[in-house]
């Protein structure tokens, strides 16, 4: 795996939970001006985060971003402006058409949140963060992750032996199922006692990882708190309304809370940038210095 | 101080008359190195597991363990995890969990200490045993030497007081056994912790250990310093005097009143003393004239192979070419991570180079198909021979293989070759590791090879098994062996020819002799302890021979 980013090394109970709010941010904005915002800003960080090669992608979230805007009014044909119509008076509505553009920023917005989590998260992160409600769901979860690769070893050193007899199709299924079945118990056995070696199952477990609370990851989960209830109210205090069927309604500048909301969200989701391009310049200033 | 004190431990497992351990009794002090050897099958991970009170096996048993002055049983479990750690053969099951550094930590959750103690001691564990490097790394991406280097890391993270390891280096290459053996005596040396080992590779272990304990069928018929355990086989006039370290050896065949060497640098001054004041008749071995190997005609033929596994990776095989001549026992020898082991699954086909060619029997391999190629013509027999087992019992894995009319009768006739004919009803996981191997080459061979590929077939054998093997491979007439080894003793012996691999390919071949005797680090310890006074003695027989006809 390449070298992790600075955002990447916060405590990943922090990251779960910096990642989940921005989802939830997304999904919970029909506002158009604030979702081409997010949409803009969680671009930004998919490529800050995963690095230029995933530009390469662009092209296709177009194309899915266009499709999936424009089949908006096709199944929705309610609105006042008809741009056209097709199919003996089937309308095609400008309203439906906006309302769909805004869905489909989302729904990209989404999917590059995902594609941030696939990167952040990774399994050992994952066992820290779930561990910690259940210590043996963690230790579990552990051993599956090291068992698969382990499993498919075998299988394909099995597989290899099992060249020097031809067998059909199916014979060659059932006896592979039927070693790895005995190996499997075999080496079960091996591990069980190892732990029990070891000393599992003597009393409460303790618990370790590899990660720790610092004082970073305090301030980014502060504020990605803070930047988070202050969109939530001001979207409870309607600054972030929008309506777009029968005719398009929006809240604009001269609203004090959407203001107020558009800076938090676009900051809550620059704080990724804001920690690799900090951390990128620190060096650079370092360097210069030595 | 006493650590272990074992009194009249006898014991049988469950519907055996056979009794596993007999009457043993033995201490323990704290801070000795103990080796246990004996042929598979003694009785040494029998009692090894009676000193781990959660791995003890069930049967019948009288006599009774002391550990520190207290009975074994009354010990508590978590007092016993600590105190006492054990390390097992196979370095990939023992594995629990799937990150280094969760592995480490694993013993000492169980234990129920905080993050602070644990993160401290799994810190310390990490700087030891040199593990920084690939702390974060996933298990599966290790070798085999760091698997079992963390399985030790793991166990010591405990503290233990007591370190017991059963053939922990059976499953590496010679150099990481080396590697584990030497922390092993770090260890030993700088915490004091008592070590209590059974290992096969006496020459690695010998001159380490305080004293040494044989065993033969459940008994110890010696005990003692290195030394005196050597008299007292060669005494007692025991097969085990073949499992004893070269030099030993060779100062057992020859027979002399110096001081017994143990090392190889003992080893030659021994030989220094003994043969200073005369002149040597004869410094040299007849080398047997044969034909040149480009004149034989060839069984495998390989050409210019070109291998990669991935469009990006790095060539494995650069250009890799061999001729092995037609019923020749042909090694392949070389270091970890050179591409053996993929040139021998190319010549077989599993692998297909992207350039060069392979002909088998003088017939390209692209011409052969699928089943006529692995039916009376080629066979691999692979590293691990459990990899080869599906069935229930022993019989029905030869069957498996055999084909014709006289299926039963072909079964009968090879079990009966490698002495398998007791263990037909066994379940194969069920046998001990030699038998294991056995019954995996009767299976090879009952596919009527003309041409036996062998990977690592001599991994995880004790030395009387290893020439129970190259007896059974001597038996086989006609049938051209390529195989791929370590054990460059091994090869020594029984090989025709000797190739040195390296960096993707064949860099040079000879007969053993001349091979050996050319090389100064890559070569046998009878070499190396007697290269200053004999031109070309290989294998301990060589030397005595030599020494004999000079005496």
């Amino acid at each position: 795996m390449s070298k992790e980013t600075a955002f990447a090394q916060i405590n990943p109970m922090v990251c779960f939970i910096y990642i989940i709010g921005a989802m939830a941010l997304c999904m919970f904005t029909i506002h158009p001006v604030a979702g081409f915002a997010v949409l803009f800003m969680t671009l930004l960080c998919y490529v800050n985060v995963c690095g230029r090669v995933v530009l390469k992608k662009l092209p296709l979230l177009l194309v899915v971003y266009m499709i999936l805007s424009l089949s908006n009014p096709v199944f929705n044909t309610r609105g006042e402006t008809i741009l056209f119509t097709y199919f003996g008076g089937r309308p095609f509505t400008l309203e439906a058409l906006c309302y769909g553009m805004v869905l489909s920023a989302m729904f990209i917005s989404v999917m590059l949140l995902f594609g941030i989590y696939n990167r952040m998260m990774t399994s050992e992160k994952l066992i820290y963060i779930f561990g910690g409600l259940a210590p043996n769901m963690g230790l579990i979860l552990s051993m599956v992750l090291r068992f698969v690769p382990h499993y498919g070893n075998q299988i394909k050193k099995i597989s290899m032996a099992r060249h020097i007899k031809e067998e059909g199709k199916y014979s060659k299924v059932t006896n592979l199922l039927s070693a790895m079945t005995t190996w499997s118990l075999e080496a079960g056995i091996v591990t069980a006692d190892s732990m029990k070696c070891r000393g599992y199952g003597c009393g409460k477990r303790g618990r370790f990882s590899i990660y720790s609370f610092k004082r970073k990851d305090i301030v980014v989960l502060f504020l990605t708190i803070l930047l988070f209830l202050t969109v939530m109210v001001c979207r409870v205090k309607g600054g972030l309304d929008a309506v777009f069927i029968p005719h398009i309604k929006i809240i604009g500048r001269d609203n004090i809370y959407f203001v107020i909301a558009m800076c938090a969200m676009v900051l809550y989701l620059a704080i990724p940038i804001v920690i690799n391009v900090t951390e990128a310049v620190k060096w650079y200033i370092l360097r210069l210095k030595a | 101080m006493v650590h272990f004190e074992i009194k009249g431990l006898s014991f049988s497992y469950p519907n055996s008359e056979k009794k596993a351990l007999d009457n043993i009794n033995l201490t323990i002090k704290k801070g000795e190195y103990i080796t246990i050897c004996g042929r598979s099958g003694s009785g040494k991970t029998t009692l090894l597991k009676h000193l781990k009170k959660p791995i003890t096996p069930s049967g019948k048993r009288t006599g009774e363990i002391l550990f520190d002055g207290a009975p074994l049983e009354e010990m508590d479990l978590k007092t016993q995890a600590s105190a006492i750690g054990y390390v097992m053969q196979n370095p990939d099951n023992q594995i629990v969990t799937d990150k280094v550094w969760h592995e480490l930590a694993f013993g000492l959750e169980s234990l129920g200490c905080d993050t602070n103690t644990i993160r401290l001691k799994v810190a310390e564990m990490a700087s030891y045993f040199g593990i920084q490097d690939w702390f974060h790394k996933n298990v599966n991406e290790l070798s085999g030497g760091q698997k079992q280097l963390l399985n030790l890391a793991s166990i010591m993270a405990m503290q233990p007081q007591v370190l017991i390891c059963d053939e922990p280096t059976s499953q590496l290459d010679p150099i990481a056994a080396s590697d584990f053996l030497q922390t092993i005596k770090k260890i030993n040396l700088e915490l004091g912790t008592t070590i209590i080992m059974t290992e096969h590779r006496l020459e690695e272990v010998f001159h380490a250990s305080d004293r040494v304990v044989v065993m033969e069928e459940g008994k110890i018929i010696a005990c003692g310093e290195p030394k005196t355990v050597g008299e007292e086989l060669k005494k007692q006039n025991n097969k085990m005097v073949a499992a004893l370290p070269t030099p030993m050896q060779i100062y057992y065949g020859v027979g002399s009143s110096l001081q017994c060497p143990i090392t190889v640098r003992e080893g030659r001054s021994w030989l220094d003393d003994m043969l200073s004041d005369k002149k040597l008749k004869r410094d040299r071995l007849p080398e047997q004239d044969s034909q040149d190997i480009n004149e034989q005609a060839p069984a495998i033929f390989a050409k210019e192979l070109w291998y990669r596994y991935g469009k990006n990776d790095k060539d494995v095989l650069k250009g890799a070419s061999v001729l092995v001549p037609k019923g020749s026992l042909y090694a392949i020898v070389g270091g970890n991570g050179t591409g053996k082991s993929t040139f021998l699954k190319s010549i077989c086909g599993i692998c297909r180079p992207y350039s060069g060619k392979v002909k088998i029997d003088g017939k390209n391999i692209t011409k052969y198909k699928s089943e006529e190629l692995f039916r009376n013509c080629l066979a691999l027999l692979p590293q691990d021979p459990q990899s080869l087992f599906v069935k229930k019992t022993v019989r029905e894995e030869l069957l498996e293989m055999a084909a014709g009319q006289n299926q039963e009768s072909d079964v009968m006739a090879m079990a009966e070759k490698c002495e398998l004919t007791p263990l037909l009803d066994r379940h194969p996981y069920d046998i001990s590791g030699g038998e294991q191997q056995r019954t995996a080459l009767a299976k090879v061979l009952l596919a009527k090879p003309k041409i036996l590929l062998m990977d690592e077939p001599t991994k995880g054998m004790d030395n009387f098994f290893k020439q129970e093997f190259a007896r059974i491979l001597k038996e086989l007439k006609d049938i051209t062996i390529l195989m791929v080894s370590h054990d460059i003793e091994f090869c020594a012996k029984y090989a025709d020819y000797v190739s040195m691999f390296f960096d993707g390919g064949i860099i040079t071949t000879n007969t053993a002799r001349r091979f050996f005797s050319g090389n100064s680090f890559y070569t046998t310890s009878a070499n190396r302890m007697s290269r200053h006074m004999f031109a070309n003695a290989v294998t301990e027989e060589d030397v005595i021979e030599l020494c004999r006809e000079n005496l």
